[in-house]
């Protein structure tokens, strides 16, 4: 059924494929949109299946398939992670695992290292809504109206979440002299 | 920091909001060297988180490729790295440039002339073939497919990043090839290598989920040499699946 509906999107080809309605590089962003916005390694592929499950259902609905598959997909992805949170009251802190990882692959430490651990833990900061925002447009590269447009809120209501968020991380970054 | 002669005032005259938003900046903002200060400012913040942002989604998601059947294992990487895009433009440029690469890191070309020489005769003479094997990326449809911003402009401010061996480098852009439409400033962080100075002309493209240009050129002689080909070949991107 996928197949007569699947169109090419802005980031790629939706598959014909009934089996995987994601390709590799949509599924690589899906993936990185979820662990932004929190989602534990360990829950990772089951958020990459949500996704996949969403695309199938909406072309079983007999729905047309989105125009721009890669957006779309970082949009239900960004809210899966919103929906991790309230289900499991708790989130993966990014900057402890990227503190861990730094630590596996660069014992001596990195001052690149460091700046990302200070994004990282900027980011555990912000409020869900923040966060969310953020990623949509600095991650997934959506514009302001199309984020408003997808997640059902005001575009200045996207606007003053990024303002306030990017605010945040820049004074953090700058505090820390990271930068 | 508000910019308000022309009656506005308000979050549009913000320089952050201006940044956030994309949005093209009114006259009033620009002949303002005190706001322009503080666009280029949080213009460069937002490169740099865009960036890292990659980084981090990338770290957080990498797969460890000694078990490619098994489950996600932890990443391990949070290092920049340019390992993707550097493979796809081997894969596009062929032997000829990849000497071209090893030395300048990136496809940077233009800062010595028998570099530029080389590599743009040879981008020209597949352009005559039809070969985008050894066309470089300019003239390879899957490459530019790929690419989420495609311009060439003028450098007007650099700084370095310590720590990361990059630079946050400001392009006045003077022509946008894709999107057609582009903002007129960007901020991009690059290699220090790649020594780019301001008041330099260059021509750069940056990936889908990127914030760095894999590909770069330096100096009116080595874009002019390119530029044909990619004009011939945009088009063709246009109708090509990026994968």
């Amino acid at each position: 059924m996928l197949r007569g509906k699947a169109r090419r999107g802005q980031g790629g080809d939706v598959h014909g494929d009934v089996g995987d309605p994601l390709d590799a590089a949509q599924e690589r962003r899906v993936r990185a949109v979820l662990a932004l916005g929190g989602v534990p390694q360990a829950d990772l592929p089951d958020g990459v299946q949500q996704v996949r499950l969403r695309l199938l259902e909406r072309a079983a609905d007999g729905r047309e398939a989105p125009r721009d598959v890669s957006a779309w997909a970082a949009v239900v992805a960004s809210n899966l992670a919103m929906d991790w949170h309230r289900a499991k009251r708790r989130q993966e802190r990014l900057g402890e695992r990227l503190a861990s990882l730094r630590q596996l692959e660069h014992p001596s430490g990195e001052d690149t290292s460091l700046l990302s651990l200070a994004v990282a833990q900027g980011l555990d900061e912000l409020p869900d809504a923040q966060r969310q925002v953020l990623v949509l447009r600095f991650y997934a590269d959506l514009p302001v109206r199309s984020i408003a447009d997808e997640l059902g809120i005001p575009e200045g209501t996207v606007k003053s979440r990024l303002h306030t968020a990017v605010r945040a991380l820049r004074a953090r970054l700058h505090e820390d002299e990271v930068v | 920091m508000t910019v308000d002669r022309d009656g506005r005032g308000g979050f549009d005259s913000d320089p952050l909001m201006a940044v956030i938003t994309g949005e093209r900046l009114p006259d009033a903002a620009r002949a303002d060297a005190a706001f322009m200060a503080e666009h280029r400012s949080a213009a460069a913040d937002v490169a740099l988180l865009r960036q890292q942002l990659g980084l981090i989604g990338e770290a957080l998601t990498e797969e460890a490729p000694e078990e490619p059947s098994k489950a996600p294992s932890p990443p391990v990487r949070i290092r920049p790295h340019r390992r993707r895009p550097f493979a796809l433009a081997l894969g596009a440029v062929g032997v000829a440039a990849a000497g071209a690469m090893v030395v300048g890191l990136g496809w940077l070309l233009g800062q010595a002339g028998g570099g530029v020489t080389e590599t743009s005769g040879a981008a020209a003479d597949s352009a005559e073939s039809d070969s985008s094997s050894t066309a470089g990326p300019l003239g390879s449809p899957e490459y530019l497919a790929c690419a989420r911003l495609v311009a060439e402009g003028e450098v007007t401010d650099t700084h370095p990043v310590p720590g990361t061996g990059e630079e946050r480098v400001t392009l006045e852009v003077t022509h946008s090839y894709k999107p057609t439409r582009g903002n007129t400033e960007i901020t991009f962080a690059i290699p220090t290598s790649a020594g780019l100075d301001k008041g330099e002309q260059i021509l750069i493209a940056i990936r889908r989920d990127s914030a760095t240009p894999d590909f770069w050129l330096a100096g009116e002689t080595a874009i002019a040499a390119q530029r044909p080909l990619l004009i011939e070949t945009l088009p063709q991107a246009g109708t090509t699946p990026c994968e």
